[in-house]
């Protein structure tokens, strides 16, 4: 399930003094499979950018797409878009139920989105919404509660109760009980110890692994470099390059973009501002640049 | 919720806003009250003998009529936008029918000989015309009410707004009422509006994520729906608050103790002239309602309408 987006702009308070281009004309294309990372600095669009994908924001203008769904506040665009689709797609466009369905969107801080009497509950609320009966709610929730690491002792106990991190965990299992296709997710590490961290990462690559598409922002860069296979660079609401993880920390000064380097990359530099004379550039993984070292020192000596 | 803009200050730059913010608290509760003022006559009986239909809100609807036109031209050089001020009243239609009913159906006239029947059952119960046009008159009034509550929030910063209260509420300190705390409290509640509306946003886009249409279903479901968006917004609410509090005495905040203020309120220019306008407004409303009552002045005929309603 291809995600695409053409000249997608988005404006917040369009027709106020205080108006602000979140989005200019942002063109992707999310392929299957992608394990994506979308990188920049605090107010550059990220989260604009994925809240239109599943049409929580309608872009002002341009459009995203989505197998049969169009995503665009334009509507005479819309409607060209819709022309000569069928009725059931016409009628899927006007609320995008369907969609959110397919790309399931966990924000940041999703603890504060709980609300039921016990964790089951709250984990069954999104399956049912999407047509699925008590019992059938019930199993998928358990197995996405299983997913995330929370056990069969805390179904019972009120979400409010719960440890922040445990908080987040059903939360994210509530997303996932639906079984999206597509799984964005707004800083799902923010605020994790890192025993957490890897836990909540853990759990993405092994859907990633299970043929989902992933979608995380994030300002770790760690991750980028550990679990990214694509990385999206936005700067001022414009997306400013796609690359590989490997692309994006040699080829771009990551303190421009208020970012800072993965302690690999940055040990690389060091061995090249000191003089190292191994070829560093093509070195991605630890194990490469360890044999590199090693070769380096074997040569010297 | 989303469309709401109470507390939303708007970033334009007109007279309205740079006015001092203790002129505008005053004009809000004078032009309230003069939404209030009776400019009815008594009820009048015609020469056949029959009430005069209309009689009463003949004036009132004239007047609020009038009273609409001059918030209209303020709304319009305040820059608040009419569209969105519609768009903010729609959540007034649950109050427009429990008032219809309640008026129409429920409360009994005290002089029914003065009231005109709709439909009389066998029991003697009655519906009278009369609800109806209550009804339009209450809901005409808290419609203005509103819109000059927005163009005060609009237009001021919440902060202002509290100055002003404040120094309204300066004599109370005379018999020991803690002005200083009510103030802060009052601040801390307008500074956060706007921040429980992001929140209250932020929530309904998780829950719409999990499927919760709030558009959809009609009571039942939304309150259903609603309730995915005030337990979390609740939730939130306590945790800031307690955050706040800790905040605020980790700086050493004492609500007894004495204060100075950064920003000190400045009477302007504009603030006498626009004093003078609305003591000209009030006064001008006042002498209506003065001469409806007790001249029982129909105004409809000075522009020349005349006849029986």
């Amino acid at each position: 399930m291809p995600i695409k987006g053409y000249n997608v702009k988005y404006i917040y308070n369009p027709k106020e003094p205080a108006r602000c281009t979140a989005l200019s004309d942002v063109s992707f294309e999310i392929e299957e499979k992608d394990f994506l990372c979308v990188v920049g600095k605090t107010g550059s669009g990220k989260s604009t950018l994925v809240q239109t994908l599943n049409a929580l924001i309608l872009p002002t203008d341009g459009y995203v797409q989505v197998d049969d769904f169009y995503v665009t506040e334009n509507k005479k665009l819309k409607k060209s878009l819709l022309k000569d689709k069928s009725k059931e797609i016409k009628k899927n466009n006007k609320r995008y139920t369907l969609l959110r369905k397919k790309i399931g969107l966990v924000f940041q801080f999703p603890e504060y989105q709980l609300f039921s009497m016990s964790v089951l509950d709250d984990v069954m609320f999104g399956p049912i919404n999407f047509g699925l009966s008590k019992e059938e709610a019930k199993e998928v929730a358990k197995k996405a509660l299983n997913d995330v690491g929370i056990n069969e002792s805390y179904y019972q106990q009120s979400p409010f109760e719960l440890s922040g991190g445990e908080k987040r965990r059903v939360a994210i299992a509530g997303i996932l009980a639906s079984n999206p296709d597509v799984l964005v997710l707004d800083e799902p590490t923010a605020g994790l110890d890192s025993k957490g961290k890897e836990m909540i990462m853990g759990l993405l690559n092994k859907l990633h692994d299970s043929g989902k598409i992933i979608i995380v922002i994030t300002h770790d860069m760690n991750i980028v470099m550990n679990y990214a296979k694509k990385v999206f660079v936005m700067s001022d609401g414009k997306l400013i390059k796609v690359s590989t993880p490997h692309e994006l920390f040699s080829e771009i000064d990551l303190a421009d973009l208020s970012l800072e380097e993965p302690a690999f990359y940055k040990f690389k530099k060091l061995l090249k501002y000191g003089g190292f004379a191994g070829n560093l550039d093509e070195i991605s993984e630890f194990n490469e640049l360890i044999e590199e070292i090693y070769r380096g020192y074997k040569h010297d000596k | 919720m989303t469309n709401s803009l109470f507390g939303k200050l708007t970033s334009y730059d007109t007279f309205i806003h740079r006015m001092d913010s203790r002129i505008k608290m005053f004009a809000l509760i004078a032009l309230m009250v003069c939404c209030f003022l009776p400019y009815g006559r008594s009820a009048i009986i015609n020469a056949d003998g029959i009430p005069e239909f209309f009689g009463y809100y003949a004036n009132q609807f004239l007047i609020l009529g009038f009273m609409a036109l001059i918030i209209l031209i303020i709304m319009i050089l305040a820059r608040v936008s009419f569209l969105s001020f519609l768009k903010s009243l729609a959540g007034l239609w649950f109050m427009i029918i429990f008032l219809l009913i309640f008026m129409v159906f429920v409360s009994q006239p005290v002089n029914p000989e003065l009231m005109h029947p709709i439909y009389e059952f066998s029991n003697g119960y009655t519906i009278y015309w009369d609800g109806f046009l209550q009804c339009a008159h209450v809901i005409l009034r808290i419609v203005l009410m509103l819109a000059l509550t927005l163009i005060l929030t609009s237009t001021t910063a919440p902060m202002d707004i509290t100055f002003a209260l404040e120094r309204y509420l300066t004599p109370l300190r005379l018999i020991k009422f803690p002005t200083q705390i009510i103030s802060m409290i009052i601040s801390l509640a307008l500074r956060f509006i706007p921040t429980l509306l992001e929140y209250a946003q932020r929530i309904m886009k998780a829950q719409k994520s999990r499927g919760v249409d709030y558009n959809k279903g009609f009571i039942r479901g939304k309150i259903k729906s609603i309730t995915t968006l005030i337990i979390p917004l609740l939730v939130s609410c306590f945790s800031i608050s307690d955050d706040l509090s800790f905040a605020m005495d980790a700086r050493g905040y004492d609500p007894y103790g004495k204060r100075s203020r950064y920003k000190t309120l400045t009477f302007r220019f504009v603030d006498g002239v626009s004093s003078f306008m609305l003591i000209l407004i009030l006064g001008g409303f006042i002498t209506l309602c003065v001469l409806a009552q007790s001249y029982q002045i129909n105004f409809w005929e000075v522009f020349g309408v005349s006849g029986t309603w």
